[in-house]
C-alpha cells in the first residue's frame, strides 16, 4: 500500500480545513464579494478537507495496526494472482459490454451527444492506456 | 506441474502452517502447491528448496516426470 499517497491526502485535507475554517472565519466576500452564496464554498472546502482527512486515515491506521499475519495474506503471491487473474477477467468483460452497452444507449436515445461522446472517448483513452501498458511490459519483459 | 512437498514436509514433521510461517506464505498457499492446483514461482520453489536443502527438481517436476532427481 502507498503510504505516501496517503500522507499526502492527509496533509492536503488538513490544508483544505484550514483554509476553509479562515475563510468561514474572515468571510469570503473580503477577497471576491461577486461570488453568489459564498458561504456554500466554505463549507465545500470544509468537507472536502474533511473528506480527504477521513479517507486517508482509515488505510493509515489499517497500515499501522496490520498483523503478521495480514502482511503475509497481502504479500502472498498466490493471494495477488487470484486477485489479478479476476481483475483481468473483469477488465475483458468490461471492455467488451461497455461499448454494447453505450451504443445501445445512444440508439434508442437514453443518451446525449455530449454524454455519448464524453464516455466514448473515455473508454479509448482506457484501451489506448490498456495498449500503451502492453507494448511497455513487452519492453521490460 | 507435481510436486513431493506434502511428502517432504512430513518427513521434516512439520504441519502446513508451520511450513507458511516460514516461508512467509499463507497456509492455503501451502495446502493449494501440494494439491497440485497452484505452481508456486521459481522465487517461491527456490525459496521452498532452500528451506529443505535440496534441489528444485528433487521438490518439482514437470507433467512428463521430469525432475525429482536425487
Amino acid at each position: 500500500m502507498n503510504l505516501r499517497l496517503f500522507w499526502s491526502l492527509e496533509v492536503v485535507g488538513g490544508l483544505l480545513l484550514v483554509l476553509g475554517v479562515a475563510l468561514g472565519i474572515v468571510g469570503v466576500d473580503k477577497f471576491d464579494d461577486t461570488m453568489p452564496q459564498g458561504d456554500y464554498a466554505v463549507f465545500a472546502i470544509v468537507f472536502m478537507g474533511v473528506f480527504l482527512i477521513m479517507i486517508s486515515t482509515v488505510p493509515i491506521l489499517y497500515e499501522k495496526n496490520k498483523t503478521k499475519q495480514q502482511r503475509i495474506e497481502e504479500k502472498d503471491e498466490r493471494v495477488m494472482a487470484i486477485y489479478q487473474s479476476a481483475k483481468a477477467k473483469t477488465f475483458n468483460l468490461m471492455a467488451v459490454s461497455i461499448p454494447f452497452v453505450l451504443i445501445g444507449l445512444a440508439l434508442f436515445g437514453f443518451m446525449n451527444k455530449v454524454s455519448f461522446f464524453t464516455l466514448g472517448g473515455l473508454y479509448l483513452i482506457f484501451i489506448e492506456y490498456f495498449a500503451f501498458q502492453v507494448i511497455k511490459n513487452q519492453e521490460m519483459m | 506441474m507435481k510436486n513431493k512437498l506434502s511428502e517432504i514436509r512430513k518427513q521434516h514433521r512439520m504441519n502446513q502452517q508451520e511450513l507458511a510461517d516460514v516461508l512467509e506464505v499463507t497456509r492455503q498457499t501451502i495446502g493449494s502447491i501440494e494439491n497440485g492446483r497452484y505452481d508456486p514461482s521459481l522465487q517461491l520453489a527456490f525459496k521452498i528448496a532452500r528451506y529443505f536443502d535440496m534441489a528444485i527438481e528433487e521438490i518439482f517436476s514437470d507433467e512428463r516426470g521430469e525432475g525429482y532427481e536425487s
